[in-house]
Parts: C-alpha cells; sequence; structure tokens
C-alpha cells in the first residue's frame, strides 16, 4: 500500500485517502461504535474460534499448494 | 398435476422419472414465464434459454434410455451470482468481477447437475453479498414476489424472488449474516443455513471465510431437505468442510414431533429489540400450534443480540476487507455505495479486536450448543419486520440490523427459515428453527410437521397482481 498508517478516521490512511474523508469517518466511527459492543471477557488462555489446522493445508499428490 | 410452476422438486422428478412429465416441456413453461415476469422483478442477471434447453433435452433423452436418474433429475435450479457454473459469469452483481466468468462448477454446481438438475441461471445478489438493494450498480436490484415496490430482502435477492415467482423450485444462496434466512423470510419461503461446514463453500465468492455459508432457498420443507441432501457432504478441498456423515434428511420428517422439547428465545424480539406486533404475534401463534402437535415448548435465555451482532461484524468485515483491501484503495468508484458504506468500518478494526470476537465467538459456540443438551430445538424471530420498500433508502438501513439471525453464523448451528404466515398487507412473515451442530434434519421434521398443520407454504403470490403493489 503506498500510504503507511492510519489516517485520523482511525482507517488505513491509504484506504482514508481513496474514498475521501467524509465516508472515512463515517466508517470509523461505525468500527468504533461496534468495537466497544464486542465482548471481550475472554480468559487470557481462550482460544479463537479457528485455529491453524496443518492438514487441511497438505497439497495432494500431484496439486501444487497455494 | 399442479400448474407447472408451483410443481415441488421431488414431485416433478417423481413424474420426470415416470414419464408422465417431459423435462423439455418443464423447462419451456418456466422459461416462458421467466420472460414474462422477471423484467418486473430482475431475479435473474444471466439466463441462457438455448443451454438450459440443450440440458433438458439431454435429461429427457436419459429418461428414454432408461439410465439411472437422480434425485433432481430434470429439475430446474438457479444459483446466487457468487456461486460458479463453468462457462458461466459470475459477478456477484459488481462491476468489480463484471467480466469473469468461472472456469470450473462449485462442487455445489457439479452435485446438483449430478443429481440431474438443470441449470436455469445466474441470480441477483446484494454485491458482493453484501451491498444493497443498489441502484447504482450496471444491473438493477431483484424485487419482491409478493409486492415488486418492496424488497426481496438479501443478500440471496434473487433467490429468493425467484422461487417464490415460480421460476425454479430450488435455488441456492449464501449466508454470512442472515443472507438465506433474510430472502426466505421477505418472500415465504423455507431457507436453510446449514451447520458450518456441511456444504462446500469452494467455488463461491467469499464475503466471510469463517462465517459464510451455502444453502437451498425452496417453497416447502421437502424441497430444501431434498436440496440439502443433495449439495451436502465433505469436500477435502475447502478447509472449513466437515467430514462427517450427511443423513437422510427426508426420513427424519416421517416423525412426528411429540414429545420433542423446544426452547424459545423471545428476549430477541421482546427485549434486545422489539419486533413488529404482527411478526411477533405469528411467531407465539406458532408456538401454540407446535404446542397442539405434541412438543414440550418453554422459554429459554441466551446472551443479549448485540452481543451476538458485533462479534459476527467484527470478523465479518474484518476477514471481508483482507479481501477487498486491494480494490478498495485501486478501484474504490467501481463499488456501489451500499456496498463501500458497509464494508469500510471493517477497515477500522484492529488485529487484535479480530482475534477477541473469534474467541469470543468460541466461547459463545460452546455456550449456546449446551442448550442441546436439554432441548431438540430453539425458535426465535428471523426479521423484526415484513419486507420493506425497497426505494426506501432510511427504511432499507433500518431494516437490515433488525434481525435475530447473526447469532446461528456465529455459533455455525442450523438455522432453518420457516414461513409463519402473512401480515394484514399480505407480506410473508417469518420465524427460525436452530438445532444442534450436525442436525439439521430436526430443524425438518419440526418445520415439516408445522407447514403440514397451517399450510403457509401452499399459498403462492399471484404476479399479475402483486405487479401493482
Amino acid at each position: 500500500m503506498a500510504e503507511q498508517g492510519t489516517d485520523k478516521s482511525g482507517l488505513p490512511a491509504a484506504v482514508a485517502k481513496a474514498v475521501g474523508p467524509e465516508r472515512a469517518k463515517i466508517a470509523g466511527d461505525a468500527a468504533r461504535a461496534t468495537i466497544g459492543r464486542l465482548d471481550r471477557g475472554n480468559h487470557w488462555t481462550q482460544e479463537p474460534a479457528h485455529v491453524f489446522r496443518v492438514g487441511n493445508w497438505r497439497a495432494a499428490k500431484g496439486e501444487v499448494g497455494q | 398435476m399442479s400448474e407447472m410452476h408451483w410443481l415441488e422438486a421431488g414431485e416433478a422428478a417423481g413424474l420426470i422419472a415416470a414419464k408422465k412429465l417431459s423435462p423439455v416441456e418443464y423447462a419451456k413453461t418456466l422459461l416462458a414465464r421467466i420472460e414474462k415476469y422477471d423484467a418486473g422483478l430482475n431475479s435473474f442477471l444471466t439466463l441462457r434459454p438455448e443451454q438450459t434447453l440443450a440440458d433438458a433435452q439431454a435429461a429427457e433423452d436419459a429418461v428414454m434410455r432408461g439410465d439411472a436418474l437422480g434425485p433432481l433429475h430434470g429439475v430446474p435450479f438457479a444459483l446466487k451470482d457468487i456461486i460458479d457454473a463453468k462457462g458461466w459469469p459470475t459477478t456477484a452483481h459488481s462491476r468489480l468481477l463484471a467480466d469473469n466468468i468461472a472456469s470450473e462448477d462449485a462442487p455445489v454446481t457439479a452435485k446438483l447437475r449430478a443429481a440431474g438438475g438443470v441449470l436455469f441461471g445466474k441470480l441477483s445478489t446484494h454485491e458482493f453479498a453484501l451491498g444493497g438493494p443498489s441502484f447504482d450498480l450496471p444491473w438493477p436490484p431483484a424485487r419482491n414476489a409478493w409486492g415488486r415496490d418492496y424488497s426481496p430482502g438479501g443478500s440471496s435477492s434473487g433467490a429468493g424472488a425467484a422461487v417464490a415467482s415460480g421460476f425454479v423450485p430450488i435455488a441456492l444462496g449464501s449466508d454470512t449474516g442472515g443472507s438465506v434466512r433474510n430472502p426466505a423470510s421477505m418472500n415465504g419461503l423455507l431457507g436453510m443455513k446449514p451447520t458450518y461446514g456441511r456444504v462446500s463453500r469452494r467455488g463461491v465468492v467469499p464475503l466471510s471465510f469463517s462465517l459464510d455459508h451455502v444453502g437451498p432457498l425452496t417453497r416447502t420443507t421437502a424441497d430444501n431437505a431434498l436440496a440439502l441432501s443433495v449439495i451436502a457432504g465433505h469436500d477435502p478441498r475447502d478447509p472449513g468442510s466437515a467430514d462427517d456423515a450427511v443423513p437422510n434428511f427426508g426420513a427424519a420428517m416421517e416423525s412426528d414431533i411429540k414429545g420433542l422439547k423446544i426452547g424459545v428465545i423471545r428476549h430477541f424480539y421482546t427485549k434486545d429489540m422489539v419486533a413488529d406486533p404482527e411478526m411477533a404475534a405469528a411467531i407465539e401463534a406458532a408456538i401454540k400450534v407446535l404446542e397442539n402437535l405434541g412438543a414440550e415448548v418453554r422459554e429459554i435465555e441466551t446472551r443479549p443480540l448485540a452481543q451476538y451482532t458485533a462479534c459476527n461484524r467484527v470478523i465479518l468485515l474484518s476477514e471481508a476487507c483482507a479481501i477487498h483491501e486491494k480494490w478498495l484503495t485501486e478501484r474504490t468508484e467501481d463499488y456501489g455505495a451500499l456496498l463501500l458504506g458497509r464494508l469500510l468500518p471493517g477497515m477500522g478494526y484492529s488485529g487484535v479486536d479480530y482475534v477477541q470476537a473469534t474467541r469470543t465467538r468460541a466461547r459463545y459456540t460452546a455456550e449456546f450448543n449446551e442448550n442441546f443438551n436439554q432441548l431438540d430445538a430453539v425458535l426465535t424471530v428471523n426479521n423484526m419486520e415484513p419486507a420493506f420498500l425497497i426505494e426506501d433508502f432510511e427504511a432499507g438501513e433500518k431494516h437490515y440490523p433488525r434481525q435475530a439471525r447473526t447469532p446461528f453464523n456465529v455459533t455455525g448451528n442450523p438455522a432453518l427459515a420457516v414461513p409463519t404466515g402473512f401480515s394484514a398487507s399480505g407480506l410473508p412473515l417469518s420465524m427460525q428453527i436452530v438445532t444442534g451442530q450436525f442436525d439439521e434434519a430436526m430443524g425438518y421434521r419440526i418445520a415439516a410437521a408445522y407447514e403440514a398443520a397451517t399450510g403457509w407454504t401452499a399459498k403462492h403470490p399471484d404476479l399479475d397482481k402483486t405487479a401493482a403493489m
């Protein structure tokens, strides 16, 4: 991405520049509102719902893995 | 025989196998209906009548030769335009993929064809299964068969409109935050979001890898069970696919529901959100029907709807933005305004937010599934309101968050949208039957008993009249 870092909206600077400040601000506000409602009460040992299962990514015979 | 366009898929397949229905005549009749009415409904993005008729002719030839026939032999089906069919466009209803042609059938498409199904076309969708109904895209949005001024819901909008209109008996949609069950609700249909992993997602344009489900929309429970039986099963090339045996879903419907224990999550539609009185009254009436059929129904509580919704949103939009990141900066103006507006908040979440949401998801899933130690199924509302006027932007923005479907994308449990009647204005109402992981059969069993007792699914829109609504 050409521009690194975060815009004042909270979106990546390159995305904020591409979509314009008005859309970026609305999106940033919406993101913060959702994050504010996210239940983060996870015990420190809690695993995520989808974990890496190595067997899922084993290429089949004759097939090159991606 | 019913009017040909209202035949159930299973009924049609039986008639075809018995040489009482010609697949070619059946296809011609439905294609003529599409030609007559779809200009006002916009359910199809791509039709190829010559190819469809050639496939129907091949199906007829197989019958006449006495070949072994699959369970959907000669039966029309259609695909949401995010599902690949070899040689057909897969546009996701977006300028971004306007020139995309599928190189292979998605496994679900291949399975429907192998069962004898005849592909009719690719169906309208909210852009990339998220943004819509939109009027700033190369194709217009689908409209509701029960009233063309109304939205058919989404994102599997064309699937809902086409099945309700009698264009095809089976359509496949996708469901990431409710996109099979919403159009099922708004069009008076059965719509199944199966267990996560039950149906392959390969060859389907992704919205959110860990929340995407593919499922059928049909006019009856029996057809839904039949369609799921065909498309379900392990796909070793889909990393989310479950290697779990596929039962005969139809067989479960032969049992009654006496003694089944059913929980009702009322707080979703009476406290967390307040549903339209007609929608709430319809589910209460459905509970009485199920009790009269011998089920034991009791109220249960789970987490507030807003907690599930936040978890769903953070995962969904984070994964969606990972897919769209490059296009968002390089092809920004090719997006419809609604999709752009719905997608962009995902760029404002952090990696930590995303991982927290996936950890929360694991916890909620374990917690919710404890219910099935004591219960056979859980009922709750689907949409909080019936269909909204499609050109009323504010009504649409209000409508989409007012639903109780996302909890079951989070937990991955099967959730079946079931029609519960009609509003005073003639628009369909709906509830959800949610069951234990990989127990879709139980949902079908309860839905079939309810359907037989109420007859809601025997009612169809009169497309000549609804054109004026």
